[in-house]
This record gives structure tokens, C-alpha cells and sequence, in this order.
């Protein structure tokens, strides 16, 4: 079986012509599954441009992106939520949580997409949000929990439908080092449980974390390392 | 079917944290579905109490008159013309005039004005409301002459207080000429407020037609005069054959000259009244409709841009373009029915309260409460499409980013 992400020479170019800014320029990327990736570099260097086309949020101007064996780089609008939904769960720097909807609400939504059932759904919910230890805070809403439980309640939904692939964007650039440690302690057991993790930073302790770091700058692929042995420590 | 209810609840649970904003959007719909139900409801109202009356007073009535005005020898009815109808004609009940006069009459309880209707003994079916004591003036009273009488129970309980009045006799004064007349029936009250209407609250009178005589009152030409029938499926049948009946005896040909008019013509008329009432409101609640629906379109737009990052989240985590598509028209499509829904409350109230009024009962009928309903939501499915298919074609990441 292929590798889970395989991203050939794709470059992404805003604003072709005048003012064209180049936000990956040829960027070769192979992630296996069950690895934990820390992508790292500067602001403006492109980090997030590669994590919205990993996630399907976005297409790539040229190259191509397999993810699952499945090229991406041709989908509909509608192909990549549907990608989206089964494959990637997202975790944003900003939480992105509907602040009209509870934790349970939130975690909800996408099993909503992906039409599982009320009482499966609810079930599924209960037991994400038991995984980053928040059961207790069901049914509250983003507005009467902390920014670490926000956080907590955004990776519960990124896990709630078990996805291959959990796709962090500094999940912890809002938080304090407490609620960083318990974040980063729940991705590295999320890695363990078998999860892939890819993590977007631009803190080299974090990236430390990780046993695979890619480090990029003007959106080209500056270093890639691999620190076996972390995995067990 | 399950996002569908996802969907129910996301729109409610806006519309709920938007409570003001929501209702002022809904108005221009709730003016315009319960302008529509008030109408239609009074109207159906009027056209049940107008249609029950019409049958009660007069079903299976046919006036049958003459149109004097473009003939050299002008055609007058007579009482040989009623005996032939009645000879000639099949299912007719009676055939009579209807002449009506201005009495008093002074009992022990007062004095009082009395509307005396004076017809032939045909005149028994003019009122469908039954005689419940003693009887009717037979033809021999009608052809002698007789000053008998027959009055309604709330006459008689007016004039003497009791309705035990048959055989009682009542002094009626016309124009400075007073006769007495024996009570030898009593109707029983019209429960019609049409007819009571008619008469103005006026003590009614029915005595047979030949007394007039006695008050130097002599009538024997009639311009108009009624039939009345088994039933109402048999007047325009009526109508016809009295017709050329008529032209026969009269020996006049088309022409115009004798002409009908049943209740079912003035039935129609009532209806076709009505008609046009309602189509004219509909056209100003359409309107109002279409007012609101772009009020609900511009609120629309509102709650998409207000709620940019929420479609790009929803769309990061797998919305496919129908879903978001889908979510903001059946909020759309939520609140014009909500105001619908509110619409037909209050048009319904306004009817009862209109219609209580005036003494009918209003008609809500259940096709106009659903026509209204579906209505209302296709005004907002309608007016939802630009912003839902504003909000559905978002890119997700343009969405996240939007602050
Ligand atoms: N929509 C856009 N239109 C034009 N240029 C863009 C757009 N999005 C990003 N860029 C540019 O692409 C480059 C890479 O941006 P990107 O957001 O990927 O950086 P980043 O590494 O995530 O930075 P940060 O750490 O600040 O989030 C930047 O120079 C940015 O200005
Ligand atoms: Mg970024």
C-alpha cells in the first residue's frame, strides 16, 4: 500500500501575474501512516498554505496530491468535503468552534455530514469528549469554557468520526503552557492510539515533540528529519 | 432526512437568538397571510350565512316581473296569471304577489307600527319558517275577503305577551282607516338576521291580499310576483316554463318584457361580489408578500455574512455545498412559516372578532390554513435562494479566515 500523503512538485501561487506571491514552490512531501509530523518555519513561509491543500481545503495551482492513493488535485468542491469528512480532522489555532452549539453540538457536526444516525451520533460524541476529558462539560457552549477546554472540545471533534489523519495549525498558539502541555499530551496519545498527526508550529520546542520534523521557509522544503526513538519515550 | 431536523433545529435556535431582528423580518409576512385569512374566512363566512339564508328565505323562490319601460301597452299581472302558473307548471308550491303596507295597531302593551304583507294564500311558502298555531288563510278566506291574520311568536309575544293569541283579534289602523282582523296563526320566529333586517325590527303582518279592499286600498295589477318551488333544483326550471307561460298569455314575444330572477341568480351575485373583495385583497396581500419576502431576503444576507466563519467551518469539516444550501433555506423557508403560521393566529382572530360583529360565524377552512402555510414557506424558499446559494458558494478557506 502507497503512503497516506504524497504531495509531488506542487506549487500554490496567489495572485498570478502581477504580485504573484509564491506560497509553495515545488514542494515534495511523503507522510506514511501513523507518523506524528511537525511542519515548522517562519510566519509568511507558507505553513499554513501546506496544511489547508494536506486538509482539502484548497487545490493546488500545479502538481499533484494523492491522499489515500486518491488524487485530490483535480476535486470538486463537493469531492473534497466529502474527502474532508472522512480522512482529516481538524484542529485550528483559533478553535473554530460554533459558538451557538454545546460541546456535544459541536462535536456533532461531522458525523451530521457524514449521516450517521442521532443515537450513534450522540454516542460517538460522548466518547471523544470523554477522551480529552471534558464529559462533564457536554453541554456547554464555547462561551462558558476556558480557551484549553475550547481547544479540548475542537480535538474531540476532530476525532469524533476516527479519522486517518489529524491535522493540527499551532492547535496550542492561543494557550497557555499548561493547557499547551495537555493539548500536546492528548495529540501524542492520539498518535499512539494509531492516529496520524501532522502538527503545524512555528515553536521549535513543540516541533521538538514530534519524531518527524519538515522544516519549511519561503515555501520550499528546507530540512526533513526523522528522530526515531522519541515515539517511546 | 436526519440533516433535515439538524437543520429544523439550527434555523430555530437562530431565529430564537435573534428574537427582534426575526419578528420585524416576519411582519410584512404576517400582515400579508392574515390580511388573506381574515378575508377569506369573513367571506366564507358571509357566502355560508348568505347562501343558508337565501335557501331558508327564499329556496326555490322565482320573482317573475315586467319591464314596462320600452312597451306602448305596458303588461300587468294578474290573478288569473297565478292560477295558470299554478295549473300549469309542475313542483310550484304557491304562487303569490307580495304587497307590503304601513299599519299601527294600539293593544293593551301600546301602540305600534306593523308592516302588513298582504299576498294570495300561495304567500303560506313565501317564509320557509313554519306556522305553529292554528293555521294558514285558505284560498276560500283569501277569495271572501276575510280580515284574519297570521303574526310571528315575537309579535305576538310583543303585542300581548303571550303567543296564546289565536282567536284574539288586532286592531289595525291604515292611513286613518282602522279594521279589525282575527289572529289565526302564528308563525314561528325567523332565524334568519337577513330577514329580520328586512323588516327593520318592524312588527310583521301577514293577512291575505283581497282585505286591502276594506281600507279603499283596491290592487289587482301586479308588476312582479313570486313562485315558489318544491326546491331549489327546480327553480330555474320554474323560471323557464312561467316565462313562456306568460309571454304566451300576455302575447308578447322575447323581447325582454317578462323577465325572472331566482335566488340562485342573486346567489351568484352575492358570490361573484365576494369575489372580487378577495381577489382585490389578495392582489394587497400579495404585496405585502412580496415586501416581506425581500425584507427576509435582505435578513438573509445578513445572517450569511454574520455567519461566514460558521459555513467555512461547517464546510472544513465536510459540508458538501446542498448541505449549507439546504441550512439557510429551510431557515428562510422556517421564518416566513413561523410568520405564516402567526398570520393565519391573527387572521383567524381578526375574522372571528369581524364576524362576531357582525352576528355570522367566520369559516376557517383548513384548505386556506395549508394554502397559507405552504404559501408562506414558498415565499421564503423563493427569497432564500440568492443568499443561501451566496452562502453554499463560499470557499471554505476564504470562509475560515473571515473574521
Ligand atoms: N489568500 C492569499 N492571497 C495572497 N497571498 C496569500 C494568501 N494566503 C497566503 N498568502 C501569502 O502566502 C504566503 C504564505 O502564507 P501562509 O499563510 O501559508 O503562511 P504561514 O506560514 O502560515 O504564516 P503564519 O505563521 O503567520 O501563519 C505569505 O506570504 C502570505 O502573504
Ligand atoms: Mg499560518
Amino acid at each position: 500500500m502507497g503512503a497516506l500523503v504524497e504531495v509531488r512538485d506542487v506549487c500554490k501561487i496567489y495572485n498570478p501575474g502581477e504580485n504573484e506571491v509564491r506560497a509553495l514552490d515545488h514542494v515534495d512531501v511523503t507522510i506514511q501512516e501513523n507518523e506524528f509530523v511537525a511542519i515548522i518555519g517562519h510566519s509568511g513561509s507558507g505553513k499554513s498554505t501546506l496544511m489547508n491543500m494536506l486538509g482539502c481545503l484548497d487545490v493546488p495551482t500545479s502538481g499533484t496530491y494523492f491522499l489515500h492513493g486518491q488524487d485530490v488535485s483535480g476535486m470538486s468542491d463537493d469531492e473534497l468535503s466529502d474527502v474532508r469528512n472522512r480522512e482529516i480532522g481538524f484542529i485550528f489555532q483559533g478553535f473554530n468552534l460554533i459558538p451557538s452549539l454545546t460541546a456535544e453540538e459541536n462535536v456533532e457536526l461531522p458525523l451530521i455530514y457524514r449521516r450517521v444516525g442521532k443515537r450513534e451520533r450522540k454516542q460517538l460524541a460522548r466518547q471523544a469528549l470523554e477522551k480529552v476529558g471534558l464529559s462533564h462539560r457536554m453541554f456547554h457552549k464555547p462561551s462558558e469554557m476556558s480557551g484549553g477546554q475550547q481547544q479540548r472540545v475542537a480535538i474531540a471533534r476532530a476525532i469524533a468520526q476516527a479519522p486517518p489523519i489529524i491535522l493540527a495549525d499551532e492547535p496550542t498558539g492561543n494557550l497557555d503552557s499548561h493547557s499547551t502541555r495537555e493539548i500536546m499530551g492528548i495529540l501524542k496519545k492520539l498518535h499512539q492510539d494509531g492516529h496520524t498527526v501532522i502538527l503545524i508550529t512555528h515553536d521549535n520546542d513543540i516541533a521538538a515533540r514530534a519524531e518527524r520534523v519538515i522544516r519549511i521557509r519561503d515555501g520550499k522544503i528546507e530540512e526533513d528529519v526523522m528522530r526515531r526513538g522519541e515515539r517511546n519515550e | 432526512m436526519s440533516q433535515f431536523w439538524e437543520y429544523l433545529k439550527i434555523a430555530l435556535m437562530n431565529i430564537k437568538s435573534n428574537k427582534g431582528r426575526s419578528f420585524l423580518t416576519m411582519l410584512g409576512i404576517i400582515i400579508g397571510i392574515s390580511s388573506v385569512i381574515l378575508i377569506i374566512s369573513v367571506g366564507n363566512g358571509i357566502k355560508a350565512e348568505v347562501n343558508g339564508e337565501l335557501n331558508q328565505m327564499a329556496g326555490g323562490q322565482v320573482a317573475v316581473y315586467t319591464d314596462n319601460s320600452r312597451n306602448e301597452e305596458p303588461v300587468y299581472f294578474t290573478e288569473e296569471d297565478f292560477e295558470a302558473v299554478m295549473e300549469n307548471v309542475d313542483h310550484v308550491l304557491g304562487v303569490t304577489p307580495v304587497y307590503s303596507i304601513y299599519a299601527t295597531t294600539a293593544t293593551g302593551k301600546g301602540t305600534f307600527d306593523v308592516l302588513m304583507t298582504c299576498g294570495t294564500e300561495g304567500m303560506e311558502y313565501y317564509s320557509s319558517d313554519p306556522i305553529v298555531r292554528g293555521r294558514f288563510y285558505s284560498a276560500g278566506d283569501y277569495d271572501s275577503g276575510r280580515r284574519v291574520c297570521i303574526i310571528p311568536e315575537s309579535a305576538a309575544r310583543k303585542l300581548f305577551g303571550t303567543t296564546d293569541v289565536v282567536g284574539m283579534t288586532l286592531e289595525l289602523d291604515v292611513y286613518g282607516v282602522s279594521q279589525e282582523f282575527e289572529i289565526i296563526g302564528i308563525r314561528r320566529d325567523s332565524a334568519s338576521s337577513l330577514i329580520n333586517m328586512g323588516s327593520g325590527g318592524m312588527l310583521t303582518v301577514e293577512a291575505p291580499l283581497t282585505v286591502l279592499e276594506g281600507f279603499g286600498n283596491y290592487v289587482s295589477d301586479f308588476e312582479q310576483f313570486y313562485i315558489i318551488g318544491e326546491g331549489n333544483e327546480y327553480a330555474s326550471r320554474i323560471a323557464q316554463e312561467s316565462v313562456s307561460l306568460m309571454e304566451r298569455r300576455h302575447n308578447v314575444r322575447g323581447g325582454g318584457t317578462i323577465l325572472v330572477e331566482s335566488f340562485n341568480d342573486a346567489l351568484a351575485q352575492v358570490n361573484s361580489i365576494l369575489g372580487y373583495i378577495t381577489a382585490f385583497v389578495v392582489l394587497v396581500a400579495a404585496i405585502s408578500l412580496l415586501v416581506g419576502g425581500i425584507g427576509v431576503m435582505n435578513i438573509m444576507l445578513v445572517s450569511v455574512a454574520e455567519r461566514t466563519r460558521e459555513i467555512g467551518i461547517r464546510k472544513s469539516l465536510g459540508a458538501r455545498t446542498s448541505s449549507i444550501l439546504l441550512q439557510f433555506l429551510s431557515e428562510a423557508a422556517i421564518i416566513t412559516l413561523l410568520g405564516g403560521l402567526i398570520g393565519i393566529g391573527l387572521g383567524a382572530l381578526g375574522a372571528a372578532a369581524v364576524c362576531s360583529a357582525i352576528g355570522f360565524s367566520a369559516q376557517v377552512k383548513l384548505s386556506t390554513v395549508l394554502g397559507a402555510s405552504l404559501f408562506s414557506s414558498a415565499v421564503g424558499i423563493f427569497f432564500g435562494i440568492y443568499p443561501a446559494k451566496r452562502a453554499a458558494k463560499m470557499s471554505p478557506i476564504d470562509a475560515l479566515r473571515h473574521e
